[in-house]
């Protein structure tokens, strides 16, 4: 058997262009799949990242039958956050609570529809320790009628810092009310959905403007128990709460289906992958025609002549197959360090994601060995025909072949 | 004898008809035979070689070696008496290009699970076929004359019943091929190998001590010499 | 645009001494007419750039409306039923009824400074605000009641109105609508006063939104007739989708 692994291995580099132009489509299809999921499970991390980090800490809350899908943000549907509800979120862990709510910003003829995001900037930090934001220029001060812009809707709307616009408003009753107000900051967070469509405030100057009477859209916490912990004692109270894998199911659900089209392009790959290795086995074997009647010749059994081929195959996937691993693996453990910027791509596509720009893809040792095994499996198999079609030979005629 | 066809005969089968390489043919080889089959090509020469040398199996007859009757063996049982029993030395040498002269030699002891004191053995065939500064070469790194040489070591590493040689000269000049043909008698005459050859080169038929001369399938020869 | 449906009827009233509620009544009693058809031209103009939309509509009564879009082509068989306080609307691209209802009706109306629910708004003034009369001045030759209408409540869209009625027409050819903060947001203007079978109608409505600079809407009513005889079913969702 050893000497049959060395065999096939001196084989393998005999013709070696060949088996190196082979072998990359192996290298290619191991190396997509191991980045393909690294990048799928960053993706994921990225989408709990992101909602963790700029709206829902590990447990976000909202008042019973508010809609959850983002996009709009009735205050009709806000709630007051209740005494009894501050005692046990006083006792769950640091929290606070934002309202959200649609609005026009107007700038000189431009106008646009925006979402206010106001937060309580005496307990917001406990929370959203705002470190992975970019912020330019400065948060709102207390009690002046200033607002921070989303970065992407700044972008849009070319708002800069210092600049007057008029924010018009629905109050919770119903009336419009329009309110001047001064730029004094354009921030990226986490979440490009909120860049794309939010200002900030704080709470003083939101109940100015939409006299809220209090009321919030979402109180987010982070539990000092495990947030199914935290989840079971803060329920029943008017609110609904939601740990962060549940609020980011349908996200998750979307990268599942992600996974499953890499999936199909690593298999194409692997096919053509599992092609080209066959061809360059069967080639093998009918240039060395003679050479497989003369082992057969010397006394060298079938199924051994068959398993010199299978190995040739095999080795040859495995070589590739580790290229691919660690190309692969390289990739995925320094994006992990690094993390991909899509800014200019989404800036482009002026997507809405709730997910950040940077995305950190996710190295596990798991996927990474079976993408290995599934290349050493496909190249084996490809190999089976033309090791079956060689351990046939008739040696008689074999051993004249020119 | 060691090995001898008795009325063997040997059909192949081409689309609709049926070509007889052999009629009924009998012949023997006894030890230390240095023996020539000779003949036209289609006369069956090779296909006699190759049933004696357990390529092939007869239609019909015996092919006996060591007064064996080895035509009813299945291939796996075939390749082994190969591995153990018959040395082959072909007419484009037909060593393994990936391995050394030593490691071609050895592969042959190794195939015939002949595992006492190889290496020391392998080299000794080696010197003996004068290739001693040469064991770590590989045929791509040796003449035409050096790489039957070193067939000529794996054929005789095993010590087999009979070396079979098919046309061994025929892809070499007169003066290598020559040499070989001496070697061969050398160790015929030397150690008692048995030698059984195919060919239609004159040389070697001048310097064999039987000429069997076979013709459409055929024996219509069989001469001895002193 | 409460006026758009309203308009159809004028009174010719004399000029004398009155209450604003006489006067919000009289405003009132415009808008009980049968029936009444016409072409309208909307144009929109935003940052410049100006957007053309005609369109047939139907009126019976004070509740109820009927529009289709004539052009550009890509609004084209967009059709649009209000009924008392209820909105449809027919999309040919998608070829489906749409009630228009909630946080929506509080969307511009094809991108123009009229929203759904100024359309919703009809003859309600009397109801949602209270009013005085400040001063009685001449406006465009005209003598008019200056009237400051202030919301009864909080859930009112224009906490604040400042109106303009012609004592001659009873047509309110000015209003101002402001903010809860007293910021002024949209003026509203209906000139080109023509007299339409002996009635007197202001064939052009001018909406500005005086919070971003140079949006207006302009909608000018051409071949206006009245008490014409419409098939019961234009009122009802099936014509929409006919």
């Amino acid at each position: 058997m050893l000497f049959l692994l060395s065999l096939a291995a001196r084989n393998l580099v005999r013709n070696l262009r060949r088996t190196v132009l082979t072998g990359t489509a192996v290298v290619a299809g191991v190396a997509l799949m191991i980045f393909g999921w690294g990048l799928i499970d960053g993706l994921d991390d990225n989408i709990l990242r992101a909602a963790r980090l700029t709206y829902a800490g590990d447990l976000v809350l909202r008042p019973d039958g508010y809609p959850d899908d983002g996009l709009r943000f009735p205050l009709d549907q806000a709630a007051a956050v209740s005494p009894a509800l501050t005692a046990k979120l006083d006792a769950a862990g640091p929290w606070t609570a934002r309202t959200t709510f649609p609005a026009r910003l107007v700038k000189g003829v431009d106008a646009q529809r925006v979402f206010v995001v106001a937060y309580d900037p005496a307990t917001e930090t406990r929370v959203f320790d705002r470190k992975s934001w970019r912020l330019e220029g400065s948060w709102p001060a207390a009690d002046k009628p200033e607002i921070v812009a989303g970065s992407a809707f700044a972008r849009l709307m070319e708002l800069k810092l210092g600049d007057e616009v008029v924010l018009e408003a629905r109050t919770r009753d119903g009336a419009i009310n329009a309110l001047n107000y001064t730029v004094v900051g354009v921030v990226r967070t986490d979440n490009t959905t909120m860049d794309n469509l939010s200002v900030w405030m704080e709470a003083p100057a939101a109940e100015q403007l939409a006299v809220l009477g209090g009321v919030r859209t979402q109180i987010a916490v982070l539990p000092t128990a495990t947030p199914d912990v935290a989840k079971a004692t803060l329920a029943g109270l008017g609110w609904t709460p939601l740990t962060l894998p549940e609020e980011c199911d349908d996200l998750i659900a979307m990268n599942r289906i992600r996974r499953k089209s890499i999936s199909v392009v690593v298999g194409m790959i692997m096919l053509i992958a599992a092609t080209g290795i066959a061809n360059t086995v069967i080639m093998a074997a009918f240039e060395r025609i003679r050479e497989i009647g003369t082992l057969l010749a010397l006394g060298m059994p079938r199924r051994d002549v068959q398993l010199l081929f299978l190995l040739e195959g095999g080795v040859m996937g495995l070589v590739a197959g580790v290229f691919g691993a660690v190309l692969g693996s390289s990739l995925v453990l320094y994006w992990q360090a690094n993390g991909m910027d899509f800014s200019s791509i989404v800036e482009k596509m002026a997507a809405n994601m709730s997910m950040s720009v940077v995305v950190y893809t996710h190295f596990s040792w798991a996927p990474t060995l079976l993408s290995l095994l599934f290349g050493v499996v496909v190249a084996v198999l490809a190999s089976v025909w033309p090791a079956r079609y060689a351990s046939r030979i008739v040696p008689a005629d074999a051993v004249r072949a020119d | 004898m060691i090995c001898e066809l008795v009325d063997v005969t040997k059909e192949y089968p081409m689309g609709e008809l049926k070509v007889v390489a052999l009629a009924g043919v009998s012949v023997g080889v006894d030890a230390g035979e240095f023996t020539v089959f000779a003949g036209p090509s289609g006369s069956g020469k090779s296909t006699a070689l190759n049933l004696i040398g357990c390529l092939d199996r007869p239609s019909s007859g015996k092919v006996l070696l060591d007064g064996k009757d080895v035509a009813t063996l299945a291939d796996e049982a075939l390749g082994a008496v190969r591995a153990r029993r018959i040395g082959f030395i072909f007419q484009s040498f037909n060593l393994i290009p990936v391995l050394t002269a030593a490691e071609n030699v050895d592969l042959a002891l190794r195939l015939a699970g002949d595992t006492e004191n190889r290496a020391a053995r392998v080299e000794k065939a080696l010197v003996d076929v004068g290739l001693q500064d040469y064991l770590h070469r590989r045929p791509s790194q040796l003449s035409g004359g050096q790489q039957q040489r070193v067939a000529i070591a794996r054929a005789l590493v095993k010590k087999p019943a009979i070396i079979i040689a098919d046309e061994p000269t025929a892809n070499l000049d007169s003066t290598n091929g020559e040499a070989i043909l001496e070697l061969m008698r050398e160790m015929n005459e030397r150690d008692g190998v048995t030698f059984l050859f195919s060919t239609h080169d004159p040389m070697v038929m001048s310097r064999a001590r039987r000429v069997v001369k076979l013709k459409d399938g055929h024996v219509v020869g069989d001469e001895r010499r002193a | 645009m409460t006026q758009l449906f309203t308009l159809f009827f004028v009174f010719v009233s004399h000029a004398f001494a009155i209450t604003v509620d006489e006067v919000l009544i009289h405003v009132d009693q415009n808008l009980t007419y049968e029936t009444r058809e016409s072409n309208l031209t909307m144009t929109v103009v935003k940052a410049g750039r100006t957007k053309s939309y005609t369109m047939h509509s139907y009126g019976r009564g004070q509740d109820e409306m009927a529009m289709e879009y004539l052009s550009p082509e890509r609004d084209k068989g967009t059709k649009m039923l209000k009924k008392k306080d209820e909105l449809w609307m027919w999309m040919p691209d998608i070829e489906k009824t749409q009630k228009i209802s909630g946080h929506m009706l509080r969307q511009g109306l094809m991108g123009s400074d009229m929203s759904y629910e100024d359309l919703m708004e009809s003859s309600s003034w009397r109801t949602k605000y209270t009013g005085v009369i400040t001063s009685e001045p001449m406006l465009d030759g005209h003598k008019v009641w200056a009237i400051e209408l202030k919301a009864k409540d909080s859930t009112v869209a224009y906490p604040k109105r400042l109106i303009w009625v012609d004592q001659t027409s009873f047509i309110p050819v000015k209003q101002e609508l402001y903010a809860l903060s007293g910021m002024l947001l949209k003026t509203w203007v209906m000139t080109d006063i023509k007299p339409i079978e002996g009635k007197q109608f202001p064939t052009k409505m001018i909406v500005e939104d005086k919070v971003q600079q140079g949006s207006r809407t302009e909608i000018t009513f051409d071949k206006v007739t009245f008490k014409v005889a419409l098939p019961e079913e234009v009122f009802t969702t099936r014509w929409l989708e006919r």
